[in-house]
């Protein structure tokens, strides 16, 4: 016993990195498809859009990640454009975030290609926004200044989704999907100054950071981390990538929590002969 | 967007799979293949950025004003223009306390934004929203919470007695906090290993014909 608990002290790290490798695999092969238990910040994000009327305002989507969290905030973004374009909710996009066009814009044509949705009259993308919290606080002064022409040039005047815009007072809320400071500064410079609804979908590091917001009221909802894409994949059950994932999550966590009761036990069962 | 030619998307797809696999062969070792793809990263986005601010930042806000004949008051350009020249004096020893002036005029006007709203938003309002009258056991958590991690921060008497109890208390719920993110950041880890799986699977394996 004591060989094997040795052996398991000093087994070389490199092994557990291949384990947690073949674990992470083992859902691509057999997706096990397993449900998430869903928590009311994810639902109530899902609800916000449920209930947005079709006829009313946009909801302005500020997609601020980039790619290296793309595997979080990515599926996020597919799993509510998803939802909006089904529902004919009316989406403008920005980002604030030099690294984020290329993904708002895959996320954005790939999923109005497969929902139908027309750019410019159901949605467009304003491109990148230059200043951040800068910006931020322009748009609450005054949105045509802050992106007077869309992504592509077209000015915001002749993009009717768009052209009526003045600030945050245009819009029904805020969904800001960050692995930054950004839904902090979305309350600081656009929620005090005009009292727009903020909701936020960030990664799982940010997670704990942002739970205080959503406490306090100031965050509307709150998706975090893949856990968080999976439920609302869920919600519009459509399962993508994100369950995929939160497959391969699930599986690497058991294996970790058990790597973990392993090195304890391998630790205290030799602690004594050793000393 | 206009989509790449099929051949340069096929291009760019190995080219990230290639890179993908010479960043994890660090895990086995240090070697040449993950060093090139890390030096690769930073060249890429030292470029990337540097087009990205000149043509967001410095064209539009500086440069195009500059050229446009109708711009009214130019002269209040140059003051800008000359504080952003100042920052470059830090590349001269000499003159290196010029660039001083710049950040002491960006810092001035960052605060002057920040601080107000910030102190309404995230002192404030977090403040008030720990100020809760207690009518369920998460109001009772939340209050012994912030007055027993406040007491373990109050080091102006030594912790002993009641003091020290608290301050016992706090650092049970500071645990739990830092046990919390670390969790919530292993788990984000996890995604971006779960991220690169993806792309090699589902993305790039159909790529070479193997289906998945």
């Amino acid at each position: 016993m004591y060989k094997f608990l040795s052996f398991i002290l000093h087994l070389d790290r490199r092994w557990i990195f291949l384990l947690i490798f073949v674990a992470t695999m083992i859902p691509f092969l057999t997706p096990l498809g397993m449900d998430v238990k869903l928590t009311p910040e994810v639902k109530r994000v899902y609800d916000f859009i449920e209930t947005m009327d079709p006829e009313g305002k946009p909801l302005l989507l500020s997609i601020d990640y980039d790619p290296q969290i793309s595997a979080e905030c990515h599926p996020m973004a597919y799993a509510v454009l998803r939802h909006a374009f089904e529902r004919g909710v009316k989406i403008v996009t920005v980002s604030l975030h030099p690294a984020a066009p290329a993904l708002a814009l895959d996320a954005l044509e790939t999923v109005a290609a497969e929902k139908g949705a027309v750019y410019g009259k159901d949605y467009c993308f304003m491109g990148y926004g230059a200043g951040f919290a800068f910006m931020m606080a322009k748009m609450a002064e005054s949105f045509p200044e802050s992106f007077p022409k869309d992504y592509y040039g077209t000015p915001i005047g002749d993009i009717p989704v768009a052209r009526n815009l003045q600030n945050y007072d245009s819009f029904e809320a805020v969904l800001t999907l960050a692995g930054n400071k950004a839904p902090e500064y979305y309350i600081i410079y656009g929620q005090s100054k005009s009292g727009v609804l903020v909701f936020a979908g960030v990664t799982a590091v940010m997670a704990a950071d942002y739970y205080p917001f959503y406490g306090s009221g100031q965050l509307s909802g709150l998706i975090s981390g893949l856990k968080g894409a999976t439920e609302y994949e869920q919600l519009i059950d459509h399962r993508d990538r994100a369950f995929v994932g939160m497959d391969a999550q699930s599986i690497v966590h058991l294996l970790i929590v058990a790597l973990i009761i392993l090195g304890n036990i391998a630790y205290f069962g030799t602690r004594n002969r050793q000393a | 967007m206009e989509a790449w030619p099929p051949l340069m998307q096929q291009i760019s797809l190995h080219a990230a799979a290639l890179l993908t696999f010479c960043i994890f062969s660090f895990l086995y070792k240090d070697n040449p293949f993950y060093k090139f793809a890390e030096y690769l990263v930073v060249g890429v986005s030292a470029g990337y950025y540097t087009v990205i601010f000149y043509n967001n930042y410095v064209k539009p806000n500086l440069v195009d004003h500059f050229l446009d004949p109708t711009y009214p008051n130019k002269i209040i350009l140059l003051i800008p223009t000359i504080l952003g020249f100042m920052l470059w004096t830090r590349m001269i020893p000499k003159y290196a306390w010029l660039s001083r002036y710049s950040l002491a005029a960006y810092l001035g006007a960052a605060a002057g934004l920040a601080i107000p709203r910030t102190m309404e938003t995230v002192i404030l309002k977090q403040l008030s929203s720990t100020m809760v009258a207690p009518v369920n056991v998460t109001d009772i958590v939340i209050i012994v919470g912030v007055l027993s991690t406040l007491i373990y921060f109050f080091f102006s008497k030594a912790h002993k007695g009641v003091l020290g109890a608290g301050a016992r208390v706090g650092i049970i719920f500071i645990m739990v906090s830092f046990g919390a993110t670390f969790g919530y950041t292993v788990m984000a880890r996890v995604s971006l290993l779960i991220g690169r799986m993806t792309f090699l699977i589902k993305d790039w394996l159909p790529a070479l014909g193997i289906p998945t």
